[in-house]
């Protein structure tokens, strides 16, 4: 088995372990409740990703696994009537591109686009095209991209000084939903676009990498890999780093936010490390599925 | 730029005026080549005199056989005893040469090193310049600049002023003055300079230390080793 096997292999370990928490029902506190469909949503996400590349048998009981709890009336009642909280549409357009399907669930859906909510709801460029990604996986019709991805932050090429945290996620999500996950080279991505590629995500990899922040850095290795910027060695270095700080019990740590806990009450330590590393766990195995380091140019 | 290390200088003067009895060797060490860098040596005689009388420590001894220089006012001109003074009190003590035998981007040392690795490299290039005075010898040049270069945006990302200047002063003791990321460094050093004329690039926290730590000394602690930095970054274009 590879390193990058037994790291894989390891997260899922730890994904499935902690597998309750991602389910909304064993949750009492409604901000559990939208904290859980959020992850579960990404691992359904991640299980799509990794299905279509057909080798990965451990994601389609995963994504199984999710599919059972989405099927609850309960559950799809909340995600119907929140879908500005929840996501309601990137959920099941992710289940179906695992291969699964639910006629009523579609049907409400379809109703609430019908509706116009969905589409008239306000959102930033980068959102928006997380949207259009959903619908277009859903299989409902999708509206032009180029122009959304236009008033995108990336699409400015920002100056990397001032950027925050929160900007680095809006342009990886950004480069994740234009490509598809590296799936697809968009035209309408110009030479100046693939220039500030180049320069812009090498740089922001190596500060994440630099600031143990193994969220942000498994984010942009997996936007070095779809923009094909694999050749820097960021990307080389970047997993080779990666690979070695995987905790023992498979989970990657989560960068730590200073402001979190501040007058927040405690909690019960197994959820918070739940809370502090799924995503982080989840975005590394993204990348192993999307932007393995194999895929690294010479 | 004048105009900064002007400004600088006359901060370093009134702290030489107004407290230069409270500061210890190495404080006074650091305040002489604030001075000297800024061309206000005239106003450190009597502490020059008291830093060669008083005990030295260690840290700055290598640099003792500049003090004659800088009693008799020669400094400024004599940029190699300025340079290796400079060296003894803001520097540590590198070994002779550089001890990378191989690219850094070839280890995981771009991504990992923490700060006081950095500063050591940074340390090895000023030696291996003779602190800018003659081009150093080095065996991969290329990977350096953008090593030192990516360094040099983390550090700005990260609003780290301490750091950025012994950065800056590498890049230029290594002959990458025309690197973007040098311009970007000298730029910010500039922007963190306050109207007294002293430099800090986080007044908050700074404020914050001497408010609830007892005995914490902005103006020692923080105010003077950034300034004196700073001041000998500017000086090294």
């Amino acid at each position: 088995m590879s390193s990058v096997d037994l790291v894989e292999s390891r997260a899922l370990d730890w994904i499935e372990s902690s597998f309750r928490f991602f389910d909304p029902l064993t949750h009492v506190s409604p901000k559990r409740t939208v904290f859980a469909m959020k992850g579960a949503a990404e691992v359904a996400m991640l299980c799509s990703l990794a299905l279509r590349q057909a080798r990965r048998p451990r994601y389609a009981a995963l994504a199984e696994r999710i599919f059972g709890i989405f099927r609850n009336e309960a559950v799809q009642e909340h995600l119907i009537r929140n879908p500005a909280s929840v996501p309601s549409l990137g959920l099941y357009a992710s289940l179906r591109l695992c291969g699964f399907e639910d006629l009523r669930y579609r049907a409400r859906i379809e109703a609430l686009l019908h509706s116009g909510y969905l589409e008239a709801t306000e959102r930033s460029p980068s959102s928006e095209l997380d949207y259009v990604h959903s619908l277009h996986h859903a299989g409902f019709p999708v509206p032009e991209v180029a122009n959304v991805y236009r008033r995108t932050l990336t699409g400015h090429h920002p100056p990397l000084d001032p950027l925050t945290n929160e900007d680095v996620y809006t342009i990886t999500h950004t480069i994740f939903f234009t490509t598809d996950f590296g799936r697809i080279d968009p035209p309408f991505f110009s030479g100046d676009d693939r220039r500030w590629f180049r320069l812009a995500l090498p740089r922001l990899t190596a500060f994440y990498l630099r600031r143990a922040d193994w969220d942000l850095s498994a984010e942009l290795l997996i936007t070095l890999g779809a923009t094909g910027t694999t050749d820097v060695p960021e990307f080389v270095r970047g997993w080779e780093l990666l690979l070695k700080v995987q905790n023992e019990d498979g989970s990657y740590d989560g960068p730590v936010d200073k402001l979190k806990d501040v007058g927040a009450p405690a909690v019960e330590p197994e959820w918070a490390v739940f809370r502090d590393n799924y995503h982080t766990t989840l975005a590394v195995l993204l990348a192993i599925v999307t932007a393995p380091p194999e895929t690294a140019a010479r | 730029m004048n105009v900064t290390l002007d400004r600088a200088g006359g901060w370093l003067s009134g702290l030489a005026a107004e407290r230069a009895d409270e500061l210890t060797a190495r404080e006074l060490a650091m305040l002489l080549f604030g001075l000297a860098t800024t061309e206000r040596i005239g106003d450190a005689e009597g502490m020059a005199v008291r830093l060669l009388d008083g005990p030295i420590d260690e840290e700055i001894a290598a640099g003792r056989f500049a003090m004659p220089l800088l009693t008799a006012r020669a400094l400024p001109s004599d940029s190699r005893s300025r340079q290796a003074l400079l060296a003894a009190c803001a520097e540590r003590e590198p070994p002779p040469g550089l001890r990378w035998d191989v690219p850094l981007s070839d280890t995981l040392l771009p991504y990992a090193a923490p700060a006081d690795a950095v500063r050591e490299i940074c340390g090895e290039i000023a030696v291996a310049s003779d602190f800018g005075l003659r081009e150093p010898v080095l065996r991969y040049r290329d990977d350096l600049r953008c090593v030192l270069a990516l360094w040099t945006f983390c550090f700005i990302h990260e609003r780290d002023l301490e750091m950025v200047c012994p950065l800056g002063r590498a890049m230029a003791f290594a002959g990458f003055s025309s690197a973007g990321e040098h311009s970007d460094a000298i730029q910010f050093i500039l922007e963190q300079q306050r109207d007294d004329g002293h430099f800090c690039a986080d007044e908050l926290s700074a404020a914050a230390q001497a408010k609830t730590q007892p005995g914490f000394d902005v103006v020692r602690e923080v105010y003077l080793p950034l300034t004196v930095g700073a001041v000998w970054t500017l000086s090294a274009l």
